[in-house]
């Protein structure tokens, strides 16, 4: 942020946003963050202000790359991005998949509060057909159910776009570490690091989801999902707690070595360390004993399970799923990205300043790995919402009444012949955000590294 | 340990690489002293086993292959080959630091120059951002870059190779270390930016009162700049001693080599250069005896069998030859009118 406030300022000139850029970065994390404590005290409101957080997410970013063009800095970001305002079909891919983005967002919660139109709402006639054409009242007509299907295209289409950016996420944060620390360390770790990812890598992802949806799946996964925000919460609490209690407690000693001598030091020093186990003990069981009653995770699992139902811890097992198959491809560029390197002189450099290999790794070596590992990340995401789709419509994945492309194209083709509109909907913006998203990849991998292009 | 008022002080320093090839023994039986805010030359053909001397000496070889097998390291008190790595960490770039060859690839080309050079200023010295930012700044204009303030946000691309030498003689003056280890700091520039370079190291040291160790293989470098000089040969010591007593006087075979092959454009010209015959030898398989025998004009019997004495000619003059004390008596001719047989 620092380097920032310093750019604009030499930067000067410029728009409004290039100038201000750091006071609109804050604004708009303000305003993140009271939208979050709003919606986890509103939780009646959720779906709007899950909408508005998402909103001014999309627009921090846009705010991020218009100041990126403005800026007069030569950086490897600002050129790529002038680069690629250059490439015709990846500024459309580009502007696609952003107002593919914003329709996801916002879509659901405009028909539900303007027309009424809720994805799961099941209309009550007892006609024997409840699939309508499109028409005025439902622009992209019912499913089989009777559900708007315009509703359910949108909604889906933030599961699946959820799916391929969690997923991508997972793999960047997994991948780009455990590759990075492998090729930096080499030798025997990196051996064996590289041995588990074959491993992994030998067995069929289908499988692996499949086995994890039969043994998580079902009533196992509400309690699943339920733990996570225990552990997380637990773990919190151990790593903030912990080392104040041992500063507390060194504080303490120092303390007493300057007034007491002998046997009375060490005497205090028992009492001391005894009442320091006590207290660890404490707060370790403050964050994960007791669960539903007194402690922090138990508190956070108990609001949580409430709102998961199954179909929904479904959909995050599949998150879970697909994040653990699609890091190691990453893992394994991002390798091939450090051997090469790590060698280099700077790195020798930065060594013999004294810097750590957790610096090293992260500051020196992941920055100049990046190049490859955008260009991958940017065509894992439709590859990943492909494998949801696919699994989806094998009925692996997102099940009623949840929706993704995947599942309702699966639901449409069932009745093609007489509904084709229902298989046309989530199959037609299934395929153009999936274009949009590999022309945008094809565009950035051209912009961050000009010399490969093929024309 | 504290040694008679030198700060840096190696002895009988070993360092061996295990390849597939056998043990590369890089250096082997090392010593010399540095005493503060003297400069100390280290010359030698690639491979002699310099470079590796002073990675050691920053505990930097890469390990494996590489292992300080023998010897001892110590710098102000501290013996640099015990001491653990965090604590070793502490003392690079804050008290020991180090300019490499290329600087077209020891910056970080990801990094503004700003980053890298508060990097090490937040690492040893505790600044915060800014106090860090305004030293780099400081640091920059301390080595002659114009413009300071604004060249500091931009990247090593935007740099020529001399500025960004420059930037990496800031980069690792700007904790004030004692001790300063330029590697080649000049190979990769031209001439006119190898003078301004070597006058900044030569006034920052003078201003600073940091020691320096200046590695090369240009005799011309280390002429100007040095108070005395090594001279490496297959991982050893071959002559050390005083700069202007090596110049005027030396006691090895290998080092009048060494200086005769240095061009002079002033009597040479239309002639045949001169190089010393043969190269260097494979540090793997070193032949029994003399490593230097096989390029040696005076090669007898006895450089073949057996390893030469590391003979003290005066106080701070060692060579190590068996014919050292000729060599040296034949050197006080002046070199010029020397004819061509003798060598």
């Amino acid at each position: 942020m620092n380097d920032e406030t310093r750019n604009a300022a030499i930067d000067g000139g410029g728009s409004f946003v290039g100038r201000h850029r750091v006071l609109v970065a804050d604004a708009l994390i303000a305003v993140v963050a009271i939208i979050s404590v709003w919606m986890l005290v509103r939780t009646d409101r959720s779906d709007i202000a899950i909408a508005l957080a998402f909103d001014a997410i999309f627009l921090f970013a846009l705010v991020g790359l218009i100041s990126l063009q403005t800026s007069r800095s030569e950086s490897l970001g600002a050129s790529a991005w002038r680069r690629l305002l250059k490439n015709r079909l990846a500024v459309v891919g580009l502007v696609i998949v952003a107002l593919m983005f914003l329709t996801v967002i916002n879509g659901p919660v405009l028909l539900d509060y303007l027309l009424g139109l809720r994805p799961d709402y099941i209309p009550a006639q007892g006609d024997l057909i409840n699939s309508f054409p499109p028409s005025w009242q439902h622009l992209l007509g019912t499913d089989e159910a009777g559900r708007d299907l315009l509703a359910r295209v949108l909604q889906g289409g933030r599961i699946s776009l959820m799916v391929g950016i969690i997923s991508t996420v997972v793999s960047l944060a997994v991948g780009v570490t455990y590759g990075a620390v492998a090729g930096y360390l080499g030798g025997a770790i990196d051996n064996v690091m590289m041995r588990i990812v074959d491993i992994i890598y030998a067995i069929p992802y289908i499988l692996i989801v499949i086995v994890l949806l039969k043994v998580f799946g079902g009533s196992n996964t509400a309690s699943l999902v339920a733990t996570l925000p225990a552990i997380v919460a637990g773990l919190v609490v151990i790593v903030i707690g912990v080392p104040v209690a041992v500063a507390l407690y060194r504080g303490a000693v120092e303390f007493l070595q300057m007034r007491l001598f002998g046997y009375t030091l060490w005497l205090a020093k028992f009492v001391l360390g005894l009442a320091e186990a006590i207290i660890l003990a404490a707060i370790i069981r403050s964050a994960f004993v007791n669960i539903g009653s007194m402690s922090l995770g138990g508190w956070l699992s108990d609001k949580y399970t409430a709102s998961f139902d199954q179909s929904l811890s479904q959909i995050f097992l599949l998150f879970f799923a697909l994040g653990l198959v699609s890091w190691l491809t990453m893992a394994r560029v991002v390798r091939g990205q450090i051997l090469s390197l790590k060698n280099q002189e700077f790195v020798l450099a930065a060594r013999a300043t004294g810097v750590s290999a957790i610096g090293i790794i992260f500051k020196h070596l992941i920055p100049n790995a990046l190049g490859p590992v955008v260009v991958y990340a940017t065509l894992t995401i439709p590859s990943v919402m492909l494998t949801e789709a696919f699994l989806s419509f094998l009925g692996l994945g997102v099940q009623a009444p949840y929706a993704s492309w995947g599942s309702l194209a699966s639901d449409g083709i069932k009745n093609i012949a007489i509904f084709p509109w229902q298989l046309i909907a989530p199959a037609v913006t299934m395929a153009l955000t999936l274009f949009s998203l590999n022309f945008l990849g094809d565009g950035i991998r051209d912009a961050l590294d000009p010399q490969t292009r093929k024309f | 340990m504290t040694q008679n008022g030198s700060l840096l002080s190696v002895t009988d320093l070993k360092t061996y690489f295990n390849t597939e090839d056998g043990v590369v023994r890089a250096v082997d039986g090392v010593s010399f002293e540095l005493k503060k805010g003297e400069t100390l030359g280290i010359v030698g053909e690639s491979g002699s086993g310099k470079s590796v001397t002073n990675l050691s000496v920053m505990r930097l070889i890469p390990e494996p292959p590489g292992k300080i097998v023998g010897g001892e390291i110590w710098f102000d008190d501290i013996d640099i080959c015990a001491v653990p790595m965090d604590e070793m960490r502490k003392i690079r770039g804050r008290r020991m630091a180090m300019i490499f060859q290329d600087p077209m690839t020891s910056l970080n080309p990801f990094l503004k120059i700003s980053t890298q050079l508060m990097e090490v200023t937040e690492l040893h010295l505790g600044h915060t951002k800014k106090q860090a930012y305004d030293h780099a700044v400081r640091m920059l204009k301390t080595v002659g870059i114009p413009d300071a303030e604004i060249r500091v946000g931009n990247y090593p691309h935007e740099f020529s190779g001399g500025m960004r030498q420059r930037v990496m003689i800031a980069m690792a003056l700007s904790c004030d270390p004692e001790l300063l280890i330029a590697d080649e700091p000049t190979t990769a520039l031209d001439v006119t930016i190898q003078a301004q370079i070597l006058e900044l190291i030569k006034d920052l040291k003078a201003r600073m009162g940091t020691s320096v160790i200046l590695i090369t293989h240009d005799l011309g470098v280390v002429a100007g700049m040095t108070e005395k000089i090594i001279v490496m040969y297959a991982g050893r010591i071959f002559e050390q001693a005083p700069t202007k007593e090596l110049f005027a006087q030396p006691a090895n075979p290998y080092t009048k080599g060494l200086l005769r092959s240095v061009p002079d454009p002033a009597h040479e010209q239309g002639k045949e250069l001169y190089q010393i015959p043969g190269l260097p030898p494979d540090v793997a398989h070193l032949p029994p005896g003399c490593p230097f025998q096989e390029r040696c004009y005076r090669v007898e019997d006895i450089c073949r069998g057996e390893f030469p004495p590391f003979v003290q000619i005066n106080e701070s003059h060692h060579s190590l030859c068996h014919f050292a004390e000729e060599v040296y008596r034949e050197s006080s001719v002046p070199p010029t009118t020397q004819s061509t047989e003798t060598l």
